[in-house]
This record gives structure tokens, sequence and C-alpha cells, in this order.
């Protein structure tokens, strides 16, 4: 079956265009203002962490405030290409089996002892082992860590591994490097974390608030903000998280001003922002997230074990009545696994089915559908989820059907959708830059099991870093998904950030993660 | 007198006992894997099951009881499954918000509820007395919480009389922290008053129809004297069971209202970790409120004695 | 005659009609609402109340008053069925402690003691916690915690009743234990049980919202009132008034419970005046 081209517009470059001229607008409005140094932002957190140990938790929340205070060895740009931090250059040696970094000379700790290999050492010999990372088995590629000299690290792998950089430039947890001596004084169980970065860990009360404080004696890289990568310079003195879990509350906050930025505005108060809050003083910002967000077939069930079936859900389900439902309209459209931001993303990937209701009949007539009950599996604990599913189901039921929405808890549907148990559900995967690991979702749901072929190529693309052929087998992926359907991806949902005008430098990024240097206040 | 009140508190250890089991139970009996919560949405089976085991979620149930109990009798109420946190420490963080909430609350309804209940009751069959009475059926009927989330609507949001969110704490800033905590208390402590305030009014009518009282009043002791040293200090009692019951309910209250005013106590914190699925934190907060309660009851029954002749020490 | 009287006492009477109204409007829930309270609309997400939407709409562009309408059936339904269930497990457990005394007595009433060591919400709270929120398991959990008090009630009526001679008559006559708990115990203590009842259904109204509203009650999309105050509360910014409408249909539903309990109070049991 040949690809069915359907034209959508590039919101996500829409999305750029606006930004940038907004940042425009606001440049010449201001008259290009001087950074100004000091000031307190409040900033909110949509819950409480749950740690100060860097590697402890997965949880996104832990790496929005420890990514201000620890640094990783390497990280992504605004592009998620991979650049260095705490090293100030890296290298692979040609059969990437041994990476080689080289340190920033004179950096310091926050307890003022100067970062060393040892430090490194420790720190990634700490990310390997599942006791102390929650995602050690980003590690199990690593056969040792050397420290060469004061400044030099080797990191030699197993086996050739072109992908590792991804796991060291981890959006969460953060793969933080830590004060070896600071962490053995601890005894292991961090309670007062000591990183590089550009802030310090002050003080963290339990859902009452985690205060950071300028960090003076920071030294990292030069050349311009990009992504988590370039300058980090701290203008603020004082960096206040306070837990807020309630949407409503976080938007009363930062009306009131007892908050100044909030980092996931949600969309439905956007029409209230548009008509009232963008005249009080306070800025939105879009852009298009990573976070790929969808319908998965669990494709050795019964119903959607059938092609002719899920082909004829594909003609069936609107992706972008999917993402209107889920986000508001707040959303990128991609039927991809690779978000728009990525650098990996070409044209292609926006290749999808264009909704026929006839079509769709047809194809289902074909499967030998006899009005079995089929279940769409979601759950109310992501609220996108829980519409998209609704969407979803409404199409389905269009399509003659016999759909059933089950709202099921949030451990619940992770546990059917990592072991492929459902016939449909809706949900939201995690952001992942390397396209590779974003394609192995497909083993959860089984397709892999099912379609040997595709999990060939995604082997293939794990073996090489060569950037053009690897484009070229994620594309040979997506087309099998267009061809096999092993799901219907509606989206990447957009990130919106809401601020008061006093807050300026303020970029969003596609991880969601805020960034608070280069960040100033003019109150 | 001594005796009474060991006596009072071995008879505790049976329920305190059953209150320990069932909890337990209750907390096993919760659908969905802590491990897969914990390890977020991109795990893999292989993590989730390791991660099972050294949780020693995978031993059989009792011996999974038995080391439980053992370790609360030492005072390790566990450890969280998601911060890593020992439960007791999170807890002497959080109760004391809780504490000073439902403290409030109860100072509140006292002060609302004992002198309009006096005055109801003096004032019987009056249209104050009817005032009250539409008053009070009307404070049991309003769910406390609905009301917190209009008092933040207006006050909040509307006036900017009060934060709608953060905490300070009043013990460490008396005034300020008080700004925190006076609507989520008001709201909290309505039930309470107008329970209160109704147990108030009915007995001091029956302790106004006794004879001593009448007797009172003859030897020409002011109305006020009469109320205040005689009639007062008898329908305290009844009143005292009420009140201590009452103060057990503000505690479950506060569950909900520290939720709607996104205060960091005991009550939020139970909340989140039920989300979380967080299997020890959620049997350490309600052991802890449980055996709270058990205390307050047992406080209340000694008070009782204190303020009701009628009862000796036996 | 008994009915005579409470409807002659105004706070009754107006508590009867409140209550009636209330039943009214759940019975005739499809008539009175003029939408489907389950139907996504995601043209009209979280508009204000206009002449179509009389109270606005949610996020999911569902009408609130249909919601709230609806609301009316499961909220009566679970309040209902839950005080059902407290008052069997209550009578069950409650007439054994009593008639059979002993170590039967024993333990029962330290399990009713442990049940009563918790707040009753907070009970409610660790049951659905462990049961997950789902219809029945709130009926369930409210059902389990207030059977205690039923039992308490039911006990004491027993223990003042059993030695009474027309008990002691009826044994010798040779009649089974449950015979005599159901011909000659259970009906002299009818009076405190309807009271007890009454007033849990003003209780249970209450629990039912709160649990809704911390996400632990009827799961959504049930337009139970607690939901769809839960609902109202992440838009309270933007729909004010989505929060105000469930939360009077609460109160009302509750007042009406609350005055009959009263009214029947003073009918029944004229020495709580």
């Amino acid at each position: 079956m040949s690809a069915i081209r359907s034209k959508m517009k590039m919101r996500g470059v829409a999305i750029c265009l606006v930004a940038a001229l907004v940042l425009l607008g606001a440049g010449s409005l201001w008259a290009a203002p001087q950074p100004k140094a000091g000031g307190e932002i409040k900033v909110r957190l949509n819950t409480d962490i749950t740690s100060v140990d860097p590697l402890a938790s997965p949880a996104m929340v832990n790496a929005v405030v420890l990514n201000h205070v620890f640094e990783p060895l390497l990280a992504y740009t605004t592009n998620l290409k991979i650049v260095p931090v705490v090293a100030q250059s890296w290298e692979a040696s040609k059969d990437y089996k041994t990476y080689t970094f080289h340190l920033i000379k004179g950096k310091k700790f926050h307890n003022g002892a100067e970062l060393t290999s040892e430090d490194v050492k420790f720190s990634v010999e700490r990310m390997m082992n599942p006791k102390t990372c929650a995602r050690a088995k980003l590690f199990t590629g690593v056969a040792k860590v050397e420290a060469v000299d004061k400044y030099t690290v080797r990191i030699l792998m197993k086996k050739s591994s072109p992908g590792f950089p991804n796991s060291l430039a981890y959006v969460a947890p953060v793969m933080a490097i830590m004060c070896k001596a600071e962490v053995e004084k601890q005894g292991g169980q961090i309670t007062h974390p000591v990183g590089t970065g550009p802030f310090k860990f002050m003080e963290w009360k339990p859902d009452r608030h985690v205060i950071l404080e300028k960090f003076a004696g920071y030294k990292g890289q030069s050349g311009a903000r990009d992504g988590m990568g370039g300058e980090r310079v701290a203008y603020l003195d004082k960096v206040t998280f306070l837990p807020i879990s309630e949407e409503s509350v976080a938007v009363m906050a930062l009306v009131n001003k007892e908050v100044d930025l909030v980092h996931s505005f949600p969309q439905k108060y956007m029409k209230k922002y548009k008509s009232d809050y963008s005249k009080q003083g306070m800025v939105v910002q879009e852009v298009a997230g990573l976070v790929w967000v969808g319908a998965h077939f669990g494709v050795t069930r019964p119903v959607v074990d059938n092609l002719k079936f899920r082909q004829a859900c594909a003609y069936a389900l609107s992706i972008k009545s999917m993402a209107k439902a889920a986000f508001m309209g707040y959303a990128t459209i991609n039927p991809s696994a690779i978000a728009t931001a990525n650098q990996y993303y070409t044209p292609y990937f926006k290749e999808w089915y264009a909704p026929d209701m006839a079509k769709a009949k047809q194809l289902l007539k074909e499967s030998g559908y006899k009005g079995q009950e089929v279940v769409v599996d979601t759950t109310k604990k992501y609220s996108y989820m829980y519409r998209m599913a609704v969407a979803v189901h409404a199409q389905l039921k269009a399509l003659g059907v016999n759909a059933k929405l089950n709202v099921i808890d949030w451990p619940v549907l992770l546990k059917k959708h990592l072991k492929g148990q459902s016939q449909i559900h809706t949900f939201g995967a995690a952001p992942m830059p390397d396209p590779a690991l974003a394609y192995a979702y497909l083993k959860r749901n089984k397709f892999m099991e099912v379609y040997p072929e595709a999990e060939k190529l995604r082997q293939e693309a794990m073996a090489t870093a060569d950037f053009k052929v690897r484009q070229k087998i994620f594309e040979k992926i997506h087309k099998i998904c267009i061809e096999q359907v092993p799901w219907v991806i509606s989206c990447n949902y957009n990130y919106l950030n809401a601020f008061r005008d006093y807050v300026h430098g303020y970029q969003v990024l596609s991880t969601g993660m805020p960034r608070l240097w280069g960040v100033w206040l003019s109150k | 007198m001594l005796k009474y009140i060991l006596k009072r508190i071995i008879y505790l250890i049976p329920t305190i006992g059953m209150v320990a089991v069932m909890v337990f139970l209750l907390i096993h009996m919760i659908p969905g894997d802590p491990a897969l919560v914990m390890l977020g949405n991109d795990a893999t089976p292989q993590d989730v099951e390791a991660l099972r085991d050294a949780l020693g979620l995978n031993q059989p149930l009792y011996q999974q009881f038995f080391l439980w109990v053992g370790r609360v009798l030492t005072g390790d109420f566990g450890v969280s499954i998601h911060s890593k946190v020992p439960v007791l420490t999170s807890i002497a963080d959080r109760f004391p918000v809780t504490l000073s909430l439902t403290t409030l609350a109860l100072v509140f309804s006292l002060i609302v509820s004992i002198p309009s209940g006096v005055l109801a009751a003096v004032k019987h069959n009056t249209k104050s007395d009817y005032m009250f009475m539409l008053g009070t059926i009307l404070g049991v009927s309003v769910p406390g919480f609905w009301l917190g989330l209009l008092c933040l609507l207006v006050f909040s949001v509307q006036l900017g009389w009060f934060p709608s969110t953060g905490f300070v704490a009043i013990w460490e800033n008396f005034w300020e922290g008080l700004r925190y905590l006076l609507l989520p208390a008001v709201t909290l402590g309505l039930f309470m008053a107008a329970v209160v305030a109704r147990m108030v009014r009915s007995s001091m009518l029956e302790v106004l129809r006794l004879e001593y009282v009448t007797h009172a009043r003859a030897k020409g002791l002011s109305e006020w004297k009469v109320i205040n040293k005689h009639a007062l200090k008898n329908a305290f009692a009844p009143a005292l069971t009420t009140i201590g019951i009452q103060y057990g309910m503000l505690l479950g209250g506060a569950v909900i209202t520290e939720t709607v005013f996104s205060l960091p106590g005991l009550g939020k914190y139970l909340v989140v970790a039920i989300n979380m699925r967080d299997y020890p934190v959620v049997q350490g907060c309600i052991l802890f409120i449980a055996l709270v309660y058990v205390l307050i009851n047992l406080v209340v029954d000694l008070l009782y004695g204190f303020f009701d002749p009628r009862i000796e020490y036996k | 005659m008994f009915l005579k009287r409470l409807l002659k006492n105004k706070i009754g009477l107006i508590g009867v009609i409140v209550i009636g109204l209330n039943i009214a409007v759940a019975l005739a829930a499809p008539l009175l609402a003029t939408h489907d309270p389950l139907t996504i609309n995601l043209e009209a997400q979280a508009v204000p109340p206009s002449a179509q939407h009389w109270f606005g709409t949610d996020e999911y562009g569902r009408d609130i008053y249909s919601r709230v309408i609806y609301g009316s059936r499961i909220s009566l339904y679970i309040c209902l069925l839950s005080v059902v269930l407290a008052t069997v497990g209550g009578v069950a457990t409650g007439a054994a402690a009593g008639y059979f005394g002993g170590l039967v007595d024993n333990v029962i009433m330290r399990c009713m003691d442990a049940l009563m060591s918790f707040p009753a919400i907070l009970l409610a709270i660790a049951i659905l916690a462990a049961l997950g929120p789902n219809l029945y398991n709130v009926i369930i959990a409210l059902g389990v915690v207030y059977v205690p008090r039923f039992a308490r009630i039911v006990r004491s009526s027993v223990l003042s009743l059993k030695e009474k001679e027309f008990v002691e008559a009826s044994r010798a006559m040779g009649n089974g234990n449950i015979y005599i708990i159901f011909r000659h115990i259970l009906p002299n203590c009818t009076a405190p049980l309807i009271v007890q009842a009454t007033a849990s259904l003003a209780y249970a109204i209450l629990a039912e919202s709160s649990l809704g509203f911390l996400g632990l009650g009827a799961p959504p999309p049930a337009p139970s009132w607690g939901n769809i105050l839960s609902d109202a509360r992440n838009f309270m910014m933007e729909n004010p008034m989505m929060t105000v409408f469930p939360g009077v249909a609460i109160t009302l539903a509750v007042l009406g419970f609350n005055l009959l309990g009263d009214a029947l109070r003073d009918v029944l049991d004229p020495r709580l005046k």
C-alpha cells in the first residue's frame, strides 16, 4: 500500500517564527535592555520534588530543580545535538568503544573543591549502579571508567556504542557529575546536594519550597546559550521553587504575582490569557515539545491483531481531531515518533493517512470484523490521554466499531502498556532524543515480535552513528508504521510557559525543562 | 486515678492492634504496582520485577506484616518508596501543619459555638433561637471544602486579602502564618462549630431545667453567674464528648481542606501518596492519624470524668 | 399517625419537601436535563452560562446544568445504598453481639472500636485507596464506615431487651434465636435506627462529594456532584460559576436530610428534644 500524503501545515515552524518575532518585538520595545543582576524569581513546580539526589528518581520535576544545581558531562542543544557541559571537549574512538573527555580546568563545586577526573569517574560509576541510579540500565554497556589524568576521563564500552552519548545527556534524571568527597561525607544518602551548576542548593522544605542561590564561583562553557549547552550565566540571586499541584491555583498565583513563572501553563487557560491576562502583564511562550502522544494497538490482542482492522482505524481516526481534543489545539501534528524539533526530523515523517470514512468502512468490512467489543484503555491521571481516548472512542464508534472506553488507574494502564495487553490505549511517551530508542516503544505492544524486520532496522540504527544512514533507517521504520499501523501517533504537545513581563531572557525549550540561567528581572 | 488511666490505656491495646491489622491489609489490596509508578513510563518489565524484589513486595503477606509491625513498634514507619525519606520524618515535617490547622479550627469553632449555644438556650424559643437553629443546620449541611473553594475565589482571587498558595508556618511568624491558615481553619471548623453549638444548646436546656439551677436563681444569684458557674460547667461535660469526636473528624476533614488550600500538611501528603501508590507513606499516615485520634478520645474520656462529677474513677 | 405528626412538624415538612424535590429531580433527570451529561462537545469547551448552557460547560464541553441534574441520581443512589448497607450490617452485627454476648460480643465490638478509631472520612479514603475508586467501592466504603454506629444502637437495645419477660416467654415457647431477634427485639429499636439512618444519609452525601472531590469517588466521567466540583476546581479562574452550582445542589440535599432527621428525632425520641 502506498503512503498517503496529507497536507498539514508545519505548525512547529510557525511557532518558532512567532516566538522569534515576539522576542524581536520585545527587544526593540525595550531598546535591547542590558541584563540586570539580582533579585529573586519564584517558579511553580507541578508537584514537590521527591529527592535532592539527582540520580534517585526519573521524575521530571526533580530534574527541573537539580538541573540548575548539577551539570552533566554532555547535554542537548535546542535541536537535540549533543554538546559538552562539564567537559571542555570530547571524542569517540572510530569503533565507538572508547570515549575520552577533557574536563574544564578550574571548575569548582559549590563547596569550593575543584572538579577532577576522580569526581567524574565516581559519578559515572554511580550512574552505572542500579542502587544509586534510577536509569542505571542506560549504562549497562559501560565496561570501565578510567581517570587518565587530573582532567581527562576515559569511558570504555563493552561493545561498539555509537548511541552512548545520549545516556550522558539524558534529560531526567540529569546525569549529574557530583563531588565524590561530598557524597562520601553524606554517607550515600544525599541531603544537601553539591554540584557545579550556576545555582547552589540552599534548602528544601517538603511541600513548601526549594531554594537555590547564585553560585558566585561558577566557571563553565562560553558561547551562546543553546538548549542546555553554551554559557550559563546566573543573573538571579535567588530561585525559589514552589510546588503547586493544582493548575487553577498556579494560574491564580501567577495572576497575583505570587509566582513569576509557570513552566507548564494549562491549555484551558489560554482563552482567558488571550482575553485578559495578556493585557495584565503576563506573557505566554509556546514551543513544540518532544512528548509524542497517540493511540497504541496491542498487535497480538484479538481484533486489533488484524492488519485490515488497524488500517481501517487509521483511516477513521483523524489525528488532528485527536490533538484538538487532547490539547485544545496547542499541539504540533506529527504522526511519527520523531519530534519536529529533532535533528533527525524530515518532511517524510509527516506522511500519514488522510481521514476517509468510506475507505475505513470498506477496510473494516474486508477485515471480517463482526462487532466484537474493542476496549480503549486510558487513564484520568494524565487528562490529555483521557481526552484523546474520548476522541478515539467517538471516531471508532462512528466507524461502526463496538468500542468501549475503559478508564483505569495509571499504574494499571502502564502495566498493560508495558506488556502490550491493551487492545487500544492512548499514551504519551517520554521524550526520546534518539529515535532508535523512541522506536523501542514498538517492542512493548509486541509489534517488533510480529514484524521482526522493523526491529532489525532499529538494531542497525543502534549500531551506527552516521547521521545520514540513521535518518534513512528511521524513514524506513516510519514507512513500516504507515503500512502496518502499530499505532496512530497524533502529535507532539506544545509547551506553554507563562511568566510576568518583568522576567527577561527566558526561553521555552522543546524538552520542557525550564532554564533559569541567562534569565533576569526588571522590577 | 493513675490506676484508672492505666486501665484505660491497657484497654486500648487490642483496639490499636486491630487498627494496625486493618491499616496493613487495606493498603495491600491496592490495585497497581508501586514499582511501576516509581520507575516511570519507560521502565521495562525486568526493571519492575527487580525493584519489586528489592522492596520486599514479593514476600508473602504475613511476613511483610510481622516485619512491618516489628518496625512500627520501634518507631520505624518505613521509608517512602518514592522519595526514600523515612515516613516518620515526613510525618514529623507535616504534622505540625495539620495540628496548627485543626487546633485553629477547634479554637474557632469553640469561640463561635459555646457562646452562641448558651445564648440560644437562654433565649429558648425566641426569634434568635430560631435563627440560631437555622444557622447551625446550614452549618452542618454546607460541604466545607466547597465553602473553601468559594472563599478562595472571593477572598484570594477577587479581593486579594489572603494568599492563594505557599505557606508560612504559624510557629515561625504568627501573624503571617495566620493569613495562610485563617480561611482553611474557618471552613474546616464550621461543621464542628454547628454541631457543638447544638450540643451546648441542648445540654444547657437540660441543665437549666434542673432543680439546683432554679434554686440558685431563687437565691438571687445574677443570671450571668447562674449560667457561668452552675449551668455551663455541667452542660460542658456532654458537650466535651462531642468536641472529642469532632476533633477527630477535623483530622479527617483536614485531608480535604489541605488539598483545597494546598497546605503542606499530613492530609495532602496522604492524598498525594495514595495517587503515587506509595505503600509505606499511606500506611504510616493513616496509622498515625488513627493513633492520634485514639489518643484524643482517651484524653476526652479522662477529661469527661473531671468535668462530670457523677463519674467516679474506679 | 407517626407520619401525621411528622408532617405537622414544620421543619420535618420542609425536609420532606426538599428531599421529595431531590428525588423527583433524580427520577425525572432525562426530562429536566437539556443535554446528555456525558456527551463531549469539543466545540464548546468551557463556555460561560448562556441560554443554551444554563450553567455553562466544563473543559470537555459537557453541559454542567445537565450534569448537576444527573448528579442527583448518582449521589442519591450512593448514599441510599450505602446507608442500607450500613443498616443491614449494623443490625446483623449489633444484634449478634448483644444477643449472644461473651466472645462473640467481644470480638464484634473490638472490631467496631477499631473501625471507630478512624475519623470517618479517613477510613473511607483508606478503603477506597485500597479497593480503587468505583461506584460500588464508594458504597462499600461508606457502608463499612457507618456500620459501627448502627451496631452500637442495636446492641444496646438488645442488651436491655433480652432479659425482658416477653423475650424469656418467647424463648420458653421454643422459638429460635433468629425468630426472637426479628420478632421481638428489632421492632423495638426502629425509632433510634430511623433517626440514625436519616442522619447518616446526610453524612453520606457530604462524604460522597468529598471523596469525589479527592478523585476517590465514582470514576469519571460519571456526573457525581463531587466529580463536578473536582473538575470545576481546575477551572475556577475561568468559570467560577461552575463551582457554585454543584455545591448548592449538595447543600440542598444534605439540608433536606438534616431537617428531616431533626424532625424525626423530635417526633420519635422526645427525650432528645
